[in-house]
């Protein structure tokens, strides 16, 4: 692992609250999808668990990190997965198609949470569940989880992580400590971006930060897909509106290959984005115009992965609304 | 088919222990003002109080959690004591300056104290008294008692039960158990289909394969 | 590493271990068995499913001492079809462990040592021996009452506790709630001050299969949150269950004042032939029990009706009381006397059934509403 960055007001509250001994039972991690919040709850989790073994363990370490550096055996357990006194719950892959998972956290999944408490921990007082994320639980799952945080066994943490905390049962807000995490500056961003893409271009790099807009996790999704490529095809679109259809096509052919599905994904994702940066230039009906694109745009982003949509239908349609925002389109 | 009452398995009358800390005492607002002036017992214009509510509503434990945080004395089921008795404990609260909270099931005059300077001292200390449960502590206690013997209850089924239950503590725990049994002959989760046959007061069967899928 | 062992060694070994492992496993490393073998001629292995961790110790001609981990169920497999009487040697390099027996090679990847999750078993504060006999009774006179429903996973183990009474005993109890089975045995020195704990099923079933080879005496050391049996050739440690166990003592009736007493293996037949024709959700049978006999009955809407009458001695009221039949040939399997008392008090009351006043032993039973 590393430092966490951008975070040091997240990790001070933590620490503090670890290190005084008043350490609340849930945080609800807050913040844009891609910012770090996983990152810091799989950090926090390790934190919390490698101490509860060995209280040393946190004297080499940074005030302002979460990072245990070195060989320690709580670190090479969380990696293999085995653990035993922590649960991770995401959604499922599925098991028809192994790249593609489940739409939520189910209630089983949920209930694996009493299992574990069902018995004693096994390597230290300690027990974590991280919740990745909270939002993706089906409503009968979330119904179940609030038994479980209303009175955990003691020395059990969570973390819950929520990209929308807007739309969360208030029942699952009011039990949690609030912990925000905001979006990064681009210089930073850049920093993160090439840690993790050291072979990675200016050229890309520029264009990653972008396309971060202060969530470096975000960016990362469409390392190494040519996004250069990409929004510079969205941008012939929208300047010439693309008259003959032609533009349009081409687009939706090359999208709809079967190797080209993290392009089409990527696709998915920045065509509503582009709209919506249009809109800020825009007044009055066209303005209004926008918007309408924007959010039909956007619903059929997110069906099209929900529903399997047709991509080279899909990839067309969306085309279409950008070729919409053309000056020369009537 | 046979008009024959059903055959069911009965439960064995398992009793759970309660566990007790601060966290155990739900307020609502059939208690919060007792609950307050407890947290501001060194206001108290004397020593003593005199907290009253009806059995089971948690005044015992309330006076346990009192006496254990301030270091007080506790006298319960006061009816029951000798008067004497309390009126020095009264005295000697003064004295220590340490607190006396008495608990009873009325305040005077229907509790009918005899020796006058006990009357006359108990009315003048401060009367704290847990009301009839609302809805919010029934819903909540129903909860966190079957929570803690490992049943959860839906919201469902809380929303169903509250407004139809008598209005008063015995009634809630007695049906706690209720619940409990059922779902242990079941010997599976509540289901909102046993709780109304529970409450029309028809027997439950026992373990059903199809019963088992409809938990939520 | 690189080890030789002899086959039936390790076969034997190995079955304990892998029985622990889950068959169906989406953490890689907990389908593998942990193998450390040591200089002075000790070869541990170790498996887990993260409640319950079993390692076995065997001697072996230990060439470069090491560890590893490769699939316990592969491994297993593999000995299991190797011929009788070979020698086996195990070497470990390079995320291989190479297997050499006679003419065959098979090389198996590994994983990890620092991967495996180990519960240290050293450290547990109460330390006792129980005989193996005490042990054995404990689990085979209670294990068939533990119960299945994980809504109240506290039921789902067997509860071991001391009484602080200071009349030196200890107990053991399992309840579905419906029945429930209680061992005494005498409290062994060290355990006076124990916590109570709930071990759970899947550590008590796999105890039991072990204990038929063990010695006279096994160590057991405990925490609130951990158990550890020691059985010479293998340490079985498990996590406990975190929960409370009812209050069962109060369900033990006490004032039970009509005795029955039978023949259990009569009864047993008895009630055996006569559920055959119950229906299969409710395999109720009624017993009505009058002075000198008691007659057994079913009848189903379904099927029709079975009566047969066993003798018994009897001397109280009149009395009809239902059972669930499964239940009550579980508990009259148990006893071992040719005569089980029945306590009875009325038709919806806890009827407690045992060998006799001295054995250690007790079984309730709740009837069935007939």
């Amino acid at each position: 692992m590393s430092k966490l960055l951008g975070h040091d007001t997240a990790i001070k509250i933590f620490r503090h609250a670890e290190e005084s001994g008043r350490l609340h039972h849930a945080w609800l991690l807050t913040g844009a999808k891609g910012v770090g919040k996983r990152f810091f709850a799989d950090q926090a989790a390790a934190w919390l668990l490698a101490n509860a073994v060995n209280p040393d363990v946190k004297k080499n370490v940074e005030p302002l990190s979460l990072d245990i550096t070195g060989h320690n055996p709580t670190l090479s357990l969380i990696k293999a997965g085995s653990h035993p006194d922590l649960l991770r719950l995401e959604r499922l892959f599925r098991d028809s198609k192994e790249q593609e998972r489940a739409r939520n956290i189910t209630v089983d999944q949920v209930r694996s949470i009493q299992k574990l408490f069902s018995t004693t921990p096994a390597l230290s007082f300690r027990r974590v569940v991280i919740i990745d994320s909270i939002d993706d639980l089906e409503r009968s799952a979330a119904n179940a989880l609030l038994k479980n945080l209303e009175e955990p066994p003691a020395g059990t943490i969570f973390f819950l992580i929520s990209h929308a905390a807007g739309r969360l049962l208030p029942t699952i807000r009011s039990r949690c400590h609030l912990l925000p995490f905001h979006l990064l500056e681009d210089n930073l961003v850049e920093h993160i971006l090439k840690h993790n893409l050291p072979d990675i271009s200016d050229e890309e790099c520029a264009s990653l930060v972008k396309i971060s807009q202060g969530s470096p996790g975000y960016g990362l999704k469409f390392a190494g897909l040519d996004m250069a490529e990409l929004d510079n095809a969205i941008e012939n679109l929208v300047k010439t509106g693309d008259r003959d259809f032609l533009l349009r096509s081409k687009l939706a052919q090359s999208l709809s290959l079967k190797s080209a599905q993290s392009r089409y994904e990527a696709f998915l994702e920045r065509a509503p984005t582009r709209i919506a940066a249009e809109a800020h230039h825009l007044r009055g009906e066209k303005l209004a115009q926008a918007i309408h694109l924007w959010e039909k745009a956007r619903q059929l982003g997110n069906e099209a992965v929900s529903f399997s949509l047709d991509p080279q239908a899909t990839v067309f349609t969306l085309a279409g609304f950008l070729a919409r925002l053309a000056p020369t389109h009537k | 088919m046979t008009s024959s009452p059903p055959v069911t398995q009965m439960a064995l009358p398992l009793i759970w222990p309660e566990p007790e800390n601060d966290g155990d005492f739900i307020v609502s607002d059939a208690n919060n003002i007792a609950v307050e002036q407890l947290r501001l017992w060194q206001k108290w214009p004397v020593k003593s109080a005199l907290l009253t509510g009806m059995r089971k509503s948690g005044r015992s434990l309330l006076g346990r959690l009192f006496v254990a945080r301030t270091g007080g004395e506790l006298i319960d089921n006061a009816e029951r004591r000798s008067e004497e008795f309390i009126f020095h404990a009264w005295n000697r609260a003064e004295r220590l300056k340490r607190p006396l909270l008495v608990i009873a099931d009325q305040p005077p005059p229907l509790w009918k104290i005899k020796l006058p300077d006990l009357r006359s001292r108990m009315i003048a200390s401060p009367h704290l008294a847990i009301k009839a449960p609302d809805t919010p502590l029934i819903a909540a206690l129903i909860e966190r008692r079957l929570g803690r013997r490992g049943l959860p209850v839906s919201t469902e089924i809380l929303e169903w039960v509250t407004p139809r239950i008598e209005h008063n503590y015995i009634a809630v725990l007695d049906w706690i158990d209720k619940l409990d049994q059922a779902a242990l002959k079941r010997r599976g989760p509540l289901t909102l289909n046993m709780v109304r046959a529970i409450m029309a007061g028809e027997e439950i069967p026992e373990e059903d394969k199809r019963g088992r899928k409809n938990i939520f | 590493m690189k080890a030789t062992i002899e086959r039936a060694t390790l076969l034997k070994s190995l079955s304990h271990v892998q029985s622990v492992v889950e068959r169906r496993n989406t953490i890689p490393i907990l389908s593998n068995v942990l193998i450390e073998a040591a200089s002075n001629g000790c070869v541990k292995l170790m498996a887990t499913d993260l409640d319950l961790q079993v390692v076995e110790t065997l001697s072996a001609e230990v060439d470069t001492p090491g560890e590893t981990t490769v699939s316990a169920h592969m491994l297993f497999e593999i000995v299991r079809k190797l011929p009788d009487g070979s020698q086996i040697q195990l070497s470990a390099a390079d995320g291989k462990m190479l297997i050499v027996a006679g003419r065959s090679r098979f090389s198996l990847s590994t994983l990890p040592r620092d991967d495996f999750p180990v519960i240290n078993e050293s450290e547990l504060p109460t330390h006792f021996a129980l005989p193996t006999e005490s042990l054995k009774q404990i689990i085979d006179k209670t294990r068939f009452a533990i119960s299945v429903d994980e809504t109240r996973y506290y039921l789902n183990g067997i509860f071991l506790h001391v009484l602080k009474n200071g009349e030196g005993v200890m107990k053991a109890a399992a309840t579905d709630g419906h029945r429930l089975a209680c061992v005494t045995v005498s409290c062994p020195a060290g355990a006076e001050d124990m916590p109570d704990v709930i071990i759970p099923r899947k550590c008590v079933v796999e105890l039991r299969k072990l204990l038929d080879e063990c010695e006279e005496e096994i160590k057991i050391s405990l925490s609130a949150s951990k158990i550890c049996f020691d059985l010479g050739h293998a340490i079985l440690t498990s996590k406990l269950i975190d929960g409370t166990f009812p209050d069962y003592t109060r369900v033990i009736p006490t004032a039970n004042d009509k005795l029955l007493k039978v023949n259990p293996k009569a009864l047993m037949q008895g009630v055996d032939r006569v559920a055959t024709i119950a229906s299969e959700k409710t395999r109720a049978v009624k017993m009505t029990i009058e002075p000198g006999k008691i007659s057994l009955s079913v009848t189903s809407p379904e099927n029709g009706m079975a009566t047969e009458e066993v003798p018994g001695e009897y001397d109280a009221d009149h009395l009809d009381i239902g059972f669930n039949a499964r239940y009550l040939l579980d508990i009259l399997g148990q006893i071992e006397n040719d005569v089980a008392e029945i306590h009875l008090a009325e038709s919806a009351a806890p009827t407690l059934i045992r060998d006799s006043d001295q054995s250690a032993a007790l079984y309730v039973l709740m009837p069935m509403r007939v």
